[in-house]
């Protein structure tokens, strides 16, 4: 159904002269020709002769570093990435029988469903039904059949409760649910989803994981480019590895699993088993577990247990918070506001590193936004070193890595972004942060112009540079593949010995288990350990 | 579901209108809001207008929207009445003017943007025979604004929790830390809004069929006979005054 021979891609613009595109209609131009050496007003080669096949019921997961060209394979399959002035493909796609180059994205779009990462920007319409529906209103279905459509995937997808709500009052989870249900609405034959599970807390990627099943059921074909795998192993026909644009390593699930989480990670990719499906986990067990986290030694597993047990430590600096609490603004008609949060006694030593888990929409968000005094309208009290801090003292002691790091890069320059951070800094003192978090060569480069994982590495360097003793992280590795993960993980652990203290909302129990010494979980607005 | 001073759909609302109703009574509003003196005949079309606005907010229970819109028209006359526009009461004047004047059409916007949904409006529109070319682009417009105010108010917090203020004081500054990133931003949603649209088959020349409710109903008449009407009131109030 899914179907790549020999493809070879580079990106260009559109000075490529015309002679140098092959014809796609064209299969004699298929071959090496063309794309061997480096072609003028093309970028580097970023696939390298992949092949792979993807047969109905079959799910095929596209794994590997970022930038290794996973993505590429996905747009090149659902059509986003023609062959036009995008760049040059050699070698052929075929999805259904159907050339993806040539013919326009929206009629591939009938044959090939797509789920991209961010479900932020996923929803054309600004309500629930209208977007379940849209896909089927594209289609000219008959308005009787996308009825029944869209009911049928309400009920499969739990939508009732939110099918007349406003996109943007979705937590992202929400989001993306509602963006795979539309998806599934479509009921096209084959499937193309590019790092589905990068927002979702385990219970939602479970719930991704049984409706990849269905699918697989169904019969339709599956094309996935993920770095977390363990919610895949147990239904993914074929794993392909891809490294810098060649595949380098296609297994079933068994194998890949039999090779051991030393050879996966020698490989950079992410832990097969367990992890994404245990809800909580006693991250003292785990501390042992990853051979690169030499800052998770010192911890103290007594630390890791809940409120209160901080509480020995009071006064010799860290954070304690008393009976915390945010309403949600009330609106019209209701006299109270949703209580968001509601936190009795949390208390954190000094370079603790505590990692915050739990649902989406739990309120894990709202509560760094509240210690780092960037939300107006919390109730309680915070005292850092024994100081009261109020929020304007937190805006000015708390340094935020919020979990869009686009929004957070502001300097024209690697260097320049930590110099703004703190104007007092040498350039020794640059060079050193900019080495430690793995950022030396790239200085003078434009922040926004990195990879994800550097514009992260770098977001939290920044914070480093604030020189402030609370750093509050956001999902901070939503999308990063394990060396990057691992980066970031060093990164923290870095501020934590600094002792910074370091509170980290996040999903990824892998990081958890790679630098957090303390799990706190929150479930609607509530300790819960 | 309440209306929001935002600019996106904020849930199902109270009392379901047609779209083009909706945009018939905005126009005269706007009309009347922004034209309509505040003495003699035409205060009087003023005040039907500003009332109508302030009905229709109440019925989705936008209490403070609806009393705030009322309280501008009548600050606007009130200020119209009393205030002698010499010295510094012309300044006062004049702003109060310009509130009274801009408030009760800015509350009908937020009125119609909330409780309309993206299809309703696409819908709607296409009944009015407006080509694609012009529809298309006007839903991609009404999704980017609402992500494009919420970048903005991102990128806001994370530069006040850098400590960068950004004062009047220096422009570079701003433009530098404030409007380059959302541009940056803006294109990048730009794309993937695209993106999300093409992959699930929106196309320029393609029929598409539509689940969105369209349809006038005796409640729509009416509403479109009420702006009518004022319309007429205020080209009649013009006429009569000297």
């Amino acid at each position: 159904m899914i179907e790549l021979a020999n493809v070879s891609f580079r990106y260009g613009s559109s000075v490529v002269p015309d002679a140098a595109r092959p014809d796609p209609a064209n299969p004699s131009v298929d071959g090496a020709a063309g794309l061997a050496g480096d072609s003028p007003g093309l970028g580097p080669l970023v696939l390298d002769h992949v092949s792979l096949a993807v047969g109905a019921g079959e799910v095929v997961v596209l794994c590997g570093a970022s930038g290794c060209g996973k993505t590429t394979v996905t747009r090149l399959v659902n059509g986003l990435i023609g062959t036009g002035r995008q760049g040059v493909r050699e070698g052929a796609v075929r999805v259904d029988g159907l050339d993806p180059g040539v013919e326009p994205t929206a009629r591939i779009a009938r044959h090939a469903g797509s789920v991209f990462q961010d479900p932020r920007t996923q929803f054309f319409t600004t309500d629930v039904a209208s977007e379940l529906a849209f896909g089927c209103e594209n289609f000219a279905l008959p308005p009787a059949e996308i009825r029944r459509r869209v009911s049928g995937v309400t009920e499969d997808w739990e939508l009732e409760g939110i099918l007349g709500r406003s996109v943007f009052a979705l937590s992202g989870g929400q989001k993306q649910r509602v963006i795979c249900a539309a998806v599934d609405a479509m009921d096209t034959r084959a499937l193309v989803l590019d790092e589905p599970s990068a927002n979702l807390d385990a219970p939602a990627t479970a719930q991704l994981a049984d409706l990849i099943r269905r699918w697989q059921e169904q019969g339709k074909a599956i094309l996935i480019a993920e770095h977390r795998l363990a919610y895949l192993a147990p239904l993914a026909d074929r794993f392909i590895r891809l490294e810098a644009g060649r595949v380098t390593h296609r297994l079933t699930a068994t194998r890949l699993r039999a090779l051991g989480p030393a050879k996966l990670a020698d490989l950079g990719l992410r832990p097969v088993d367990g992890e994404a499906t245990e809800p909580d986990i006693a991250p003292a067990a785990r501390l042992a577990a990853p051979a690169d986290a030499p800052g998770c030694q010192d911890a103290d597993p007594e630390d890791a247990g809940c409120q209160g047990a901080g509480g020995r430590d009071a006064g010799l600096g860290g954070i304690e918070l008393r009976n915390v609490s945010y309403w949600r603004p009330h609106r019209a008609g209701r006299k109270y506001g949703r209580q968001v949060i509601g936190i009795g006694q949390l208390d954190l030593r000094q370079g603790q590193i505590a990692a915050l888990t739990g649902p989406n929409g739990a309120g894990k968000t709202t509560l760094l936004r509240l210690i780092a005094g960037v939300a107006p309208g919390g109730r309680g009290e915070m005292r850092v070193n024994g100081q009261l801090w109020r929020r304007r003292r937190r805006l000015l002691g708390v340094a935020l890595v919020g979990q869009d790091v686009n929004q957070q890069l502001f300097a024209d320059t690697v260097r320049g972004e930590l110099t703004l951070a703190n104007r007092r800094l040498s350039d020794l003192e640059v060079d050193a942060i900019l080495g430690s978090f793995g950022l030396a060569d790239l200085g003078s480069r434009h922040p926004l112009a990195l990879s994800a994982g550097e514009r992260q590495r770098l977001a939290i360097a920044a914070a480093f540079a604030q020189d402030r003793p609370v750093v509050a992280l956001d999902e901070p590795t939503s999308g990063l593949d394990l060396g990057h993960m691992r980066q970031v993980a060093a990164g923290i652990r870095q501020l934590g010995a600094a002792g910074r203290t370091v509170l980290v909302a996040t999903h990824d129990q892998e990081l958890v288990a790679a630098c957090a010494e303390r799990v706190i979980t929150l479930q609607d607005g509530l300790l819960t350990s | 579901m309440p209306v929001s001073p935002g600019l996106a759909y904020t849930g199902q609302p109270n009392l379901w209108l047609d779209p083009r109703a909706k945009l018939a009574l905005f126009i005269v509003v706007n009309i009347v809001g922004l034209a309509a003196p505040f003495s003699g005949p035409g205060a009087v079309v003023r005040i039907a207008a500003t009332a109508l606005v302030a009905v229709l907010l109440a019925g989705e229970q936008a209490w403070w929207m609806a009393a705030s819109a009322v309280a501008a028209t009548a600050c606007g006359m009130a200020g119209y009445a009393w205030l002698q526009p010499t010295g510094w009461t012309l300044v006062a004047s004049g702003l109060i003017n310009l509130l009274a004047r801009f408030w009760p059409v800015i509350a009908m916007g937020c009125y119609v943007l909330s409780t309309t949904t993206v299809s309703e409006f696409i819908a709607a529109l296409r009944r009015m025979r407006v080509p694609t070319a012009f529809t298309i682009p006007f839903a991609v417009v009404m999704r980017f604004l609402p992500t494009l105010a919420q970048e903005s108010a991102g990128i806001s917090e994370a530069l006040r929790s850098r400590g960068l203020r950004l004062g009047v004081a220096r422009p570079g500054a701003w433009l530098e830390y404030r409007l380059v990133p959302l541009a940056m931003r803006a294109v990048a949603i730009g794309d993937e809004l695209t993106a999300a649209a093409l992959t699930r088959g929106l196309d320029r020349d393609t029929e598409r069929t539509s689940l969105a409710r369209v349809g006038f109903g005796e409640l729509d008449w009416a509403v479109v006979a009420a702006a009518v009407a004022v319309f007429i009131a205020w080209l009649a109030a013009r006429l009569i005054t000297p």
